[in-house]
């Protein structure tokens, strides 16, 4: 396991708390300056967090081109004259950054952790399982996609020169059984989990408990706070 | 009267809804309590399908057809569908032959306290209870890893690990040592000692079964029904050493 990141160690209810109140004060706000300071800050915290640049880049590579190409089509298809089209798809573009990368600074942080976070803020546990075995499954899920890819490919499967028909056959045979192991594994899963006590009592017990600490405490409130700030100051000017 | 850990009685049971080979036909079985019993068999010849009939896996949750009972502290199982398999799971607890199927959370010390905390023990009681089990288990190391980063060997020691903390009055040991070294063999015999010392009642299915030669059953099967079932000792040696169960 690679050392945690400052980000990586902090509570998660922050991260929830950062996550939710970036995303909505940028898709409430109609004004460009407002949403490209709040990504600056957003970078900030990213970067004086300690996260890894080049991971995030990596990571959310294919996001971030997807957003540049959406940019591209609403400046040039959205009818209006310019700057009007800019003005509009640089917002739509930096919305979309906003939440991207509030999103990766949810993935600072480990799934056990945000299970109690759930929990302790008063979701029913069996929901809060729900949640976090699904979160859980995404890497092993995405794990078999490479092996079976792998697999194809050592069977003699070329999958670079391909008709585009081929390619969807090809993919379709990689998706299937994936999508038939996640369902069994997902059966053998309540199984495991009924065989071991889970919901034979009307609540249950958590041997870790989360604790709220100076730095998760001042996160919760200030990024909040520097929000409506922000947006005063933007209403003055 | 009848308050036997288990008694089986007739029981049949087949995967398929209709035709097919039955995985278990006819079998009777009574498991004193505190005692050690041995499941012997070539592969295939149903011993997981009977360690899932024991804790209600079937029928409960894998359907088939089911004929037979099957009594827990003299509490009929079977056929009883108000009795849940998570309010089973305080009396009877199952390491499964794959941990991969059993292990359930995202680190190897929650994963350990998942049967405790399920059952309300209180937070400090599990860490003990949780720290205790992995040093028996010789995970403590491990505590904080992700299980799916685990050898082999370590993921069937967290499996054995979970169910050793729900301390339940019947443990069953569907083949715990397949994937450990012979320390890793000697030391789970040592565990079944101290578990049995303790008044606890253990099934064991184990193809390695002459280390258990101080078990008070062993239990020869072969295609769904058991061939015979007495005491190590009581067993002629000539049905012990033919080849089958080898
Ligand atoms: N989930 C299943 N569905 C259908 N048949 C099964 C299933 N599990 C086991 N069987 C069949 O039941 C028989 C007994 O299997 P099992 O109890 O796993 O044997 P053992 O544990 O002794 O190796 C085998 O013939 C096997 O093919
Ligand atoms: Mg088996």
């Amino acid at each position: 396991m690679t050392k945690k990141s400052r980000l990586g160690a902090l509570d998660p209810r922050p991260k929830l708390m950062l996550m939710a109140s970036a995303s909505t004060a940028c898709i409430l706000a109609n004004d460009l300056i407002y949403i490209a300071s709040v990504l600056c800050m957003l970078i900030a915290t990213l970067l004086i967090g300690g996260m890894d640049v080049r991971l995030v880049l990596r990571r959310a590579k294919a996001i971030f081109v997807l957003i540049a190409m959406l940019f591209v089509i609403q400046t040039f298809f959205s009818g209006l004259p310019y700057p009007g089209g800019l003005l509009l798809a640089a917002m739509l573009s930096l919305r979309l950054l906003v939440v991207v990368l509030a999103g990766l600074i949810l993935m600072e942080g480990e799934v056990r952790d945000y299970l109690l976070a759930l929990v302790q803020m008063k979701m029913p546990y069996t929901l809060a399982f729900m949640v976090v075995v699904g979160l859980h499954f995404l890497p092993i899920l995405r794990e078999e996609a490479v092996n079976i890819y792998c697999c194809m490919q050592l069977r003699g499967k070329d999958f670079k020169n391909m008709k585009l028909t081929e390619k969807v056959r090809a993919y379709t045979g990689i998706c299937l059984p994936i999508l038939v192991g996640a369902l069994r594994r997902a059966d053998e899963m309540s199984v495991a989990m009924e065989t071991r006590g889970f919901r034979s009592r009307p609540s249950r017990t958590y041997m870790r408990q989360l604790k709220m600490r100076g730095a998760d405490i001042a996160l919760t409130i200030l990024w909040p706070a520097i929000l409506v700030v922000l947006y005063e100051v933007e209403c003055v000017f | 009267m009848n308050t036997n850990p288990v008694m089986v009685r007739g029981l049949n049971f087949s995967y398929e809804e209709e035709g097919g080979t039955p995985a278990l036909c006819g079998v009777d079985l009574t498991i004193l309590s505190g005692t050690v019993t041995v499941l012997i068999g070539p592969s295939g010849c149903g011993k997981t399908t009977l360690c899932k009939c024991l804790c209600g896996i079937i029928p409960k949750l894998i359907h088939g057809v089911t004929n037979g009972e099957v009594f827990v502290f003299g509490r009929e199982i079977a056929n009883d569908e108000s009795i849940a398999i998570s309010s089973l799971s305080e009396q009877i607890g199952l390491v499964m032959q794959v941990p991969d199927h059993q292990i359930v959370m995202t680190a190897v010390e929650d994963d350990v306290a998942f049967g405790p905390e399920n059952r309300m023990m209180p937070p400090p009681e599990v860490r003990d209870l949780v720290d205790h089990t992995l040093s028996e288990m010789d995970l403590t190391q491990k505590a904080e890893a992700d299980p799916s980063a685990l050898s082999g060997g370590e993921k069937q020691r967290l499996a054995i690990a979970g169910v050793l903390a729900m301390g339940p009055e019947i443990m069953v040991f569907d083949e715990p040592v397949s994937s450990l070294d012979s320390a890793g063999r000697d030391h789970f015999v040592q565990i079944v000692k101290a578990l049995k010392e303790a008044g606890k009642t253990i099934i064991i299915v184990e193809h390695d079964f002459e280390v258990f030669d101080f078990a008070d059953q062993w239990v020869l099967m072969k295609e769904g029904r058991i061939v015979c079932a007495s005491a190590p000792r009581e067993i002629p040696r000539e049905l012990v050493e033919s080849e089958l169960w080898h």
